[in-house]
């Protein structure tokens, strides 16, 4: 094999510059864009990479496949003492060793840039490179596929460039769960492509020990057994392209039969009566005033909501009375931003720096002007200068406190920095970080109470539900101004704000809810109501809780055709592509939904409301996907007469039918090649020329030349006599 | 050392080999055997099925019905061994442009499981090769010694050569000749050479092969073939054929107002009808090249002079 | 003694060989008892199959021109008649018939030819 490879390496070298210049280039255009959304770099070098590291190696892959299946050049390599799984071996070494080096060396160096530089200007380590790193292995797998494409002999008309499709395919996923970033996120990426990247390759090579001699059909026809990776290959690929295609169609169909024109869609929501204390039902709708260049909701029905009743939800009850919302308690997410992957920082109103979480446990703030630079890093006890990280570390993002507390940060007052366990706020005059809250948090949220009122905050510890209201100094609301639509936020008057927490109420939750992740909670000021929903939309349930731990619930029914926002069952090309949708997919989701209706996961009845508000869609659908498997059928009895399929595999290609829909058809196509027929000489019918007598009548299909001319002595015949005399 | 395998008689035997592609037959039937230590000139013109024949012997292509056997072994199943055993050069000596001779001289060696260096040195020395040169520096004369030493030096029992005159000059032509009549002489060594030059067939091959259009209609010693084939110039206004046929005839062939008629084994019934349709009728000399022309000249396809003069 | 070989020609190659050969021994060019090259000698000098050369000289042996003695090879042979007269007269015809016409077409003479036929037989003695 050494001889080989050496060969390999000594033709193919000179394209090494070629690789190095094109991934040193990409090096240098992500290194510049330093400042892009997405954790900084590495989403931008794993872009860039899945654009151009395919396409380098499926380049490879045709220039050392194509010289060497020439046929002159071919007899001159496979005529000597090597196994054509060497000559595949030795290719695909050589192409590994020239790829992997044009894209690791400028990437390293891209790496030891970083290195160098460190976190003085941007959060970023040198790991930002190795999503992109990892991506370029899998990537590689377009180098076994180019090398299948070409040794198989197929039209270009056709499917010649089939194999491409399910390496193309594979690459897919990988990219998306790599753009994520995170090293953990690399790092199963990484163990899960060596299997991919293994499989292309071993078929690859069944393609190239094969195929490359051009077989005909009937020995690939009868003798698959036992050569299954390479039909299992097109299958595969047969399946993507049509689930793709099927995909595709779905997503135009319903983007063309959309509205071009933005219509807002009302919803319904429960809201709270604050004179009243009375719970509501109604529907909402948000306007935009082009004027003010502004979003405002208004009420358009709704009717009251008592113990078992009815509710109408666009009944007039409604018009012209002034509600508070019921707002939502989220837990807490622990995400992800870190491992040397950092976003960008975020700037914060309120805050001098922009801040960016390390997953150590540390905030880092950087100055934007006159240049970015690290000042400082803040930890749960207190801020300290930049350069290491020091101090005792947080339990969490902290940053993500800012998605509970938005409602404030959008009134332009300084929102806390929070994790799971405690709150901070951090201080301007002067600068330093303030403890609030040292308590085990769940989850948190702002509840709205009424208009002229700072929302309070509710925070779930445990299996309690603990009410705080925000104070200032002197231990009022008074802070709060609420902010009129149409006017400018005025940043000034948080500067010198000190908000600290005060404890309000203590509620215990019930049984019942205490596996429930967030709440819909509105605010009374004799207790606090929570919301759920049922098993079915239009029957949710309202908890009272008390602040003595005692809690009341009742149920109601919404009137479904009160519902603002009702389902169109109309005739429509959306049903129409959904019907050509394959079989396994159904039966995907029809299994998901008997798992989530068995493991009592909310909305788990979706799917079958659904289906049964669209009779006539449904009915379309239906109709549409016996005619596509019907037709598949047809078409898979033609491709088994034309590629002359025994009527076995025909019966196994018609039973797949109903779970891979079109693919099927497609597959056959793209496994077996065409079988030529000429009539035979006794019966005039059309039989298999790769058989040596006629199907049909069993006569030999070798004919007498009849020329009379031939001069063969093999028969030792005793020669005429001489001819000129 | 190698060892010396048992000797067979036939070192090459084809059952029923067809290959079709697409639609077209380009090898038909072939029922072909070739003995121990004869050198076989395979004639026939382009697109004839020679170089597909030879192909679907080495294994490099898969007939599409029939079978073929080389050294004993099928041709699908051709393992590395006996891969060396036979020598094959391919039209055009096909050779990496960037290797140098002596690099050829390796990459042989390492690749085969038995090599000798010095008979592709005394190969080498024969057409005038410098070991340094790289390959895409050589004349084709040169690139053909470099071929021919490539497959002498494993010491194979059996060479296929595809048109290896192909555009030589003179001085390798001969060249390439004495390697040939060299090799052939112990006798245990065959040789299936195809070319289309007939002076050096008729030199060096004691056997011809001829394929036209996919069938092979000539398969004797040269000898054979010549006498067997008859040639007669017949005085005729219009062509002889139009009324009459001819029982064996191979080719028609207009002189002006005379026709060169080639007949294979001519028989009494033959000699009767030619003397039935002219007025004079005059023996013609034989010789291999209007032998061989003759029966060229009947193929439907691959050349331009179509005559359309075939019964 | 020079054999030179014209491929193409209406006559076989072993046949020209077989020929030349006879016409040295004729000539005497080659004498009785002269060793003749081997088989694979003269294949290499002439650039011909060896089994040609060996049916030249198989056929050359089997005419009495050459003798093949085991182990040393063929040796120019004594003049032996393995023709019959009849035979031996059908073949001097067929030569004579050539010279004769040919003498004829150039415009010669019949007693210009005979003139010119003494004069090479004198020329071989």
């Amino acid at each position: 094999m050494k001889p080989l490879v050496w060969k390999e390496l000594r033709e193919n070298l000179r394209w090494l510059p070629l690789g190095l210049l094109v991934i040193t280039v990409i090096c240098l255009s992500v290194w510049s864009n330093r400042n892009g959304s997405g954790p900084l770099m590495a989403t931008g070098l794993v872009t860039h990479l899945a654009i151009v590291t395919p396409l380098l190696a499926f380049a490879l892959g045709i220039v050392q496949a194509y010289r060497d299946l020439q046929p002159a050049a071919s007899a001159y390599l496979s005529h000597r003492g090597v196994t054509a799984s060497d000559l595949y071996g030795a290719k695909l070494g050589a192409g590994f060793v020239i790829y992997i080096v044009s894209i690791v060396i400028p990437v390293l160096g891209l790496a030891c840039c970083i290195g160098f530089q460190g976190m003085w200007q941007f959060p970023m380590r040198p790991a930002q490179v190795v999503p992109g790193l990892v991506f370029s292995l899998v990537a590689f797998a377009m180098h076994p596929a180019a090398m299948l494409m070409l040794a198989r002999n197929a039209s270009w008309w056709g499917t010649r460039v089939f194999p491409l499709v399910p390496a193309a395919a594979m690459l897919v996923p990988f990219y998306a769960w790599l753009y994520q970033g995170g090293l953990p996120g690399a790092g199963w990426c990484f163990l899960f492509a060596l299997p991919a990247l293994g499989w292309t390759i071993l078929v690859a090579r069944q393609g190239w020990r094969e195929l490359a001699t051009d077989p005909p059909a009937s020995t690939v026809n009868t003798r698959l057994r036992g050569r299954w990776l390479l039909p299992a290959y097109m299958v595969f690929g047969a399946s993507i392209c049509y689930f793709t295609a099927v995909a595709f169609s779905v997503l135009i169909a319903d983007l063309v039969s959309q509205s071009q024109i933005f219509v807002p869609a009302p919803w319904m929501k429960l809201v709270v009566e604050p004179n009243s204390e009375e719970i509501w039902l109604v529907s909402q709708l948000q306007q935009y005033e082009a004027r003010l260049g502004n979003y405002s909701v208004d009420v358009i029905g709704g009717q009251i909501v008592s113990d078992s009743a009815v509710v109408d939800a666009m009944a007039s009850d409604a018009k012209g009375r002034e509600f508070t919302d019921f707002g939502s308690v989220a837990p807490l997410r622990p995400t992800y931003t870190g491992d040397g992957f950092f976003m960008p920082p975020v700037g914060a109103i309120g805050m001098p720096w922009r801040l960016s979480y390390d997953t150590r446990g540390y905030l880092l703030g950087y100055e934007q002007y006159p240049q970015i630079r690290w000042v400082n890093v803040i930890s749960a006890d207190g801020i300290h200068p930049a350069g290491e990280l020091s101090g005792e570390p947080f339990k969490g993002n902290p940053l993500t406190g800012w998605e509970h507390f938005s409602r404030l940060a959008i009134a332009g007052y300084p929102h806390p920095l929070m994790d799971l366990e405690g709150i901070w706020f951090v201080d301007n005059n002067p600068i330093a970080l303030r403890r609030v809250l040292d308590m085990k948090i769940d989850a948190a949220g702002l509840i709205a109470t009424n208009k002229n009122q700072p929302p309070r905050v509710v925070l779930r510890s445990g299996n309690q539900l603990q009410e705080y209201r925000l104070v200032d100094e002197s231990g009022s609301e008074n802070w709060y101004i609420p902010q009129v639509p149409g006017t400018a936020i005025d940043r000034s008057r948080s500067m010198n704000l000190r908000l600290d927490l005060e404890l309000v109420r203590k509620f215990d939750i019930p049984n019942e809810l205490q596996n429930e992740k967030s709440f819909s909670i509105g605010w009374m000021p004799q207790n606090l109501l929570v919301a759920i929903t049922g098993p079915r939309w239009h029957e949710p349930v309202v908890y009272r809780l008390n602040s003595d731990g005692t809690h009341t619930s009742f149920a109601f029914t919404v009137d479904p055709n009160s519902n603002p926002l009702k389902v169109q069952d109309k005739l429509s090309l959306t049903s129409v592509t959904v019907g050509s949708i394959p079989g396994a997919i159904f039966v995907m989701i029809v299994a998901v939904s008997a798992w989530m209706y068995l493991t009592n996961q909310p909305n788990a009845l979706d799917l079958l409301n659904d289906v049964a508000e669209r009779p006539m869609g449904t009915t379309v659908a239906v109709a549409i996907f016996i005619a596509v498997t019907l037709l598949a059928w047809w078409l898979i009895r033609r491709a088994a007469q034309l590629r002359g399929l025994s009527r076995n595999q025909m019966w196994l290609w018609t039973l797949s039918v109903p779970l891979l829909g079109m693919a099927s058809p497609l597959a056959i196509i793209a496994i077996y090649p065409l079988v030529y027929r000429e009539p035979c000489h006794r019966c005039q019918t059309p039989c298999r020329v790769d058989f040596l007598v006629c199907e049909h009548c069993g006569t030999d299909l070798q004919q007498p030349s009849g020329q009379g001319i031939e001069i063969l002595d093999r028969d030792q015949r005793i020669l005429v006599s001489p001819a000129s005399p | 050392m190698r060892v010396e395998h048992v000797t067979d008689t036939l070192v090459i035997r084809t059952k029923r080999l067809t290959r079709y592609f697409g639609h077209r037959a380009v090898v038909r039937d072939l029922d072909f055997s070739v003995r121990r230590g004869s050198v076989v000139g395979l004639l026939g013109l382009n697109g004839a099925g020679k170089t597909t024949t030879i192909r679907m012997l080495l294994g490099f292509l898969d007939p599409t019905r029939g079978e073929s056997e080389v050294l004993g072994i099928d041709s699908r199943h051709l393992t590395p061994e006996t891969r060396c055993r036979i020598g094959h050069t391919t039209e055009g000596h096909f050779l990496y442009p960037w290797m140098r001779v002596r690099d050829c001289e390796r990459f042989g060696r390492q690749t085969h499981a038995s090599w000798d260096g010095n008979l592709f040195d005394q190969a080498v020395r024969r057409f005038g090769i410098d070991t340094e040169a790289k390959v895409s520096w050589l004349s084709r004369g040169q690139r053909a010694g470099v071929s021919l030493a490539s497959t002498l030096a494993t010491e194979p029992e059996l060479l296929i050569l595809d048109d290896p005159a192909l555009g030589l000059d003179p001085v390798s032509r001969r060249a390439l000749n004495e390697t040939i009549v060299e090799f052939s002489e112990s006798g245990n060594c065959t040789v299936l050479l195809s070319s289309h030059l007939l002076d050096d067939v008729e030199r060096v091959a004691d056997r011809v092969a001829l394929m036209v259009d996919g069938r092979m209609l000539v398969d004797s010693t040269l000898d054979d073939f010549l006498q067997r084939v008859g040639a007669w110039i017949v005085h005729c206004e219009q062509n002889p054929l139009s009324q009459h046929s001819i029982p064996g005839l191979v080719h028609c062939r207009s002189l002006g107002n005379r026709w060169h008629i080639t007949i294979a084994d001519p028989s009494t019934e033959a000699m009767d009808t030619l003397e039935t349709l002219a007025e004079r009728l005059e023996p013609a000399d034989v010789n291999f090249e209007e032998a061989v022309l003759a029966y060229l000249s009947r193929s439907r396809v691959g050349h331009s002079f179509y005559t359309g003069t075939e019964s | 003694m020079q054999i030179r070989v014209i491929p193409g020609s209406s006559a076989a190659i072993y046949r020209q060989i077989a020929d030349q050969v006879r016409r040295a021994v004729v000539s005497g060019e080659l004498s009785i008892g002269d060793a003749m090259p081997s088989v694979r000698v003269l294949a290499k000098e002439l650039v011909v199959n060896p089994n040609t050369v060996a049916k030249a000289y198989a056929e050359l042996i089997r005419d009495g021109v050459l003798e093949s003695q085991p182990g040393r090879g063929a040796f120019v042979a004594k003049r032996r008649n393995v023709f019959t007269r009849a035979e031996r007269t059908r073949r001097l015809d067929e030569a004579l018939d050539a010279a004769v016409s040919a003498g004829l077409v150039l415009d010669f003479t019949s007693d210009e030819i005979l003139a010119r036929m003494q004069a090479k037989l004198e020329e071989l003695k």
